[in-house]
């Protein structure tokens, strides 16, 4: 066997007519910052758990309006987005998102001294401890775009707003950080 | 970036694992009934609530066009995937309640089209499955139109071969005539307003009654239909077509 695998546009054009093996690659490639990008919205693991799989399957029927040479990812992330949306509106909770580090594994090579580590995780908190003092919008902005690394483009589609209202919460946000720090 | 900005990209943040829902997802969507079935039975729904407009619009066109079924005469017709066009001796009378509705509020989505020439939208709304309307709220170029109370209204939505879903009624004083847009045909209705009314695959009559539109430019774009309603000249009309993206 010798077949190259399919590109995305590839991909999008078998899911189109028809070919759900293609469509559930599409899921697996996707499944992951889609989850994410949820959790981020609506702030519980359980809903945004709720969201990428109803978001999937509203997709999957959305699909015959989708352009094949367009870019899936801010399509899709946009449906997902509107999904947890939901969800977290109609949940009373109104939860949060939470950050959480990961436990730091010095590299083999450059261990860091311990002091450098520590220092190292002291800034990082204090990063996260600046993020909560954002509002909700500000905060989710910041996550798109810089913690799950999400183009501008896609980080308007997860948040339901234009590019030029990304460009500016983001700005604010990040002079809000500067203060906190 | 800003250092600020590398120092947010860099945190070894740990998030929730992510289930994997591929294979739900995919049972799910093997469960679903086919695109087809789904529609049909969706209109099924809307059908009581649905038969008020009809009525009031049969009583309101009269004998003139309206009702699928009417036998006044269709002295030509001619359209475009999704769009029938027809001739009808004399104008649509306007229905009782001309306001315009235009359906349930959104969000403006990533894949919805917009004439690059007015900018982003007032207000953006859906109908009747994949209908999208954006509203354009009258201005300097775009004049309150007096059917719609607008300044532009634009539709797009997925044509449907074999089925119209957009129907036009066009008296002995509006114009028709064809254009090209991007390439691929069009038309461009102007002159006395004509009547307009929106019809699922089967034939129901599912949005609003009919209602009269101003000048409107209907044509192709790929897979979509798109409708520009705004009382503005032709050449107006097809340069704002033309910058849709």
């Amino acid at each position: 066997m010798v077949g190259r695998p399919l590109v995305e546009s590839e991909l999008v054009a078998h899911a189109k007519r028809g070919d759900l093996d293609a469509f559930e690659q599409l899921v697996r490639e996707h499944q992951g910052i889609a989850f994410r990008t949820a959790y981020v919205i609506a702030g519980s693991a359980a809903d945004a758990e709720e969201a990428v799989q109803d978001a999937f399957v509203k997709a999957h029927r959305a699909l015959g309006r989708f352009h094949e040479d367009a870019p899936f990812r801010p399509w899709l992330l946009a449906i997902v987005a509107n999904e947890a949306r939901n969800r977290r509106r109609s949940s009373s909770r109104r939860a949060r998102f939470e950050l959480h580090l990961a436990e730091e594994r010095p590299s083999a090579d450059a261990a860091p001294s311990p002091e450098t580590a520590l220092l190292a995780r002291e800034q990082h908190d204090r990063l996260v401890a600046a993020m909560g003092a954002l509002g909700e919008e500000q905060r989710q902005a910041v996550a798109c775009r810089y913690l799950l690394g999400l183009s501008e483009r896609e980080t308007a589609a997860a948040l339901g707003c234009r590019p030029g209202t990304v460009k500016s919460r983001l700005s604010r946000a990040l002079a809000r950080l500067e203060e906190e720090l | 970036m800003s250092e600020l900005e590398s120092r947010l990209a860099e945190l070894p943040v740990e998030w929730p694992p992510a289930p994997d829902v591929a294979a739900r997802v995919r049972a799910r969507v093997e469960a679903e009934p086919p695109q087809r079935a789904r529609r049909w039975r969706r209109s099924r729904r809307l059908r009581p609530a649905l038969a008020i407009p009809l009525a009031v619009l049969a009583v309101a066109v009269g004998g003139v066009a309206a009702v699928p079924s009417a036998r006044s005469a269709v002295l030509r017709w001619l359209g475009i995937e999704g769009v029938r066009i027809e001739r009808v001796p004399e104008a649509p009378t306007p229905a009782p309640s001309p306001a315009l509705d235009l359906g349930e509020r959104i969000r403006l989505a990533p894949e919805t089209l917009v004439p690059q020439a007015l900018g982003p939208p007032d207000a953006v709304y859906t109908a009747a499955g994949d209908l999208v309307t954006l509203l354009y709220r009258p201005r300097d170029g775009l004049p309150e139109s007096e059917q719609s109370g607008a300044g532009a209204l634009l539709s797009q939505f997925r044509g449907r071969t074999n089925a119209q879903f957009i129907r036009k009624f066009a008296g002995p004083d509006t114009t028709i005539e064809r254009v090209q847009v991007g390439g691929e045909p069009g038309y461009w209705i102007a002159g006395e307003p004509h009547g307009l009314l929106y019809e699922d695959p089967a034939g129901d009559i599912r949005e609003a009654p009919t209602r009269l539109a101003g000048p409107t430019l209907v044509w192709r774009r790929g897979e979509l239909t798109l409708r520009l309603e705004a009382d503005v000249p032709k050449s107006r009309a097809l340069a704002i077509a033309r910058s849709v993206e």
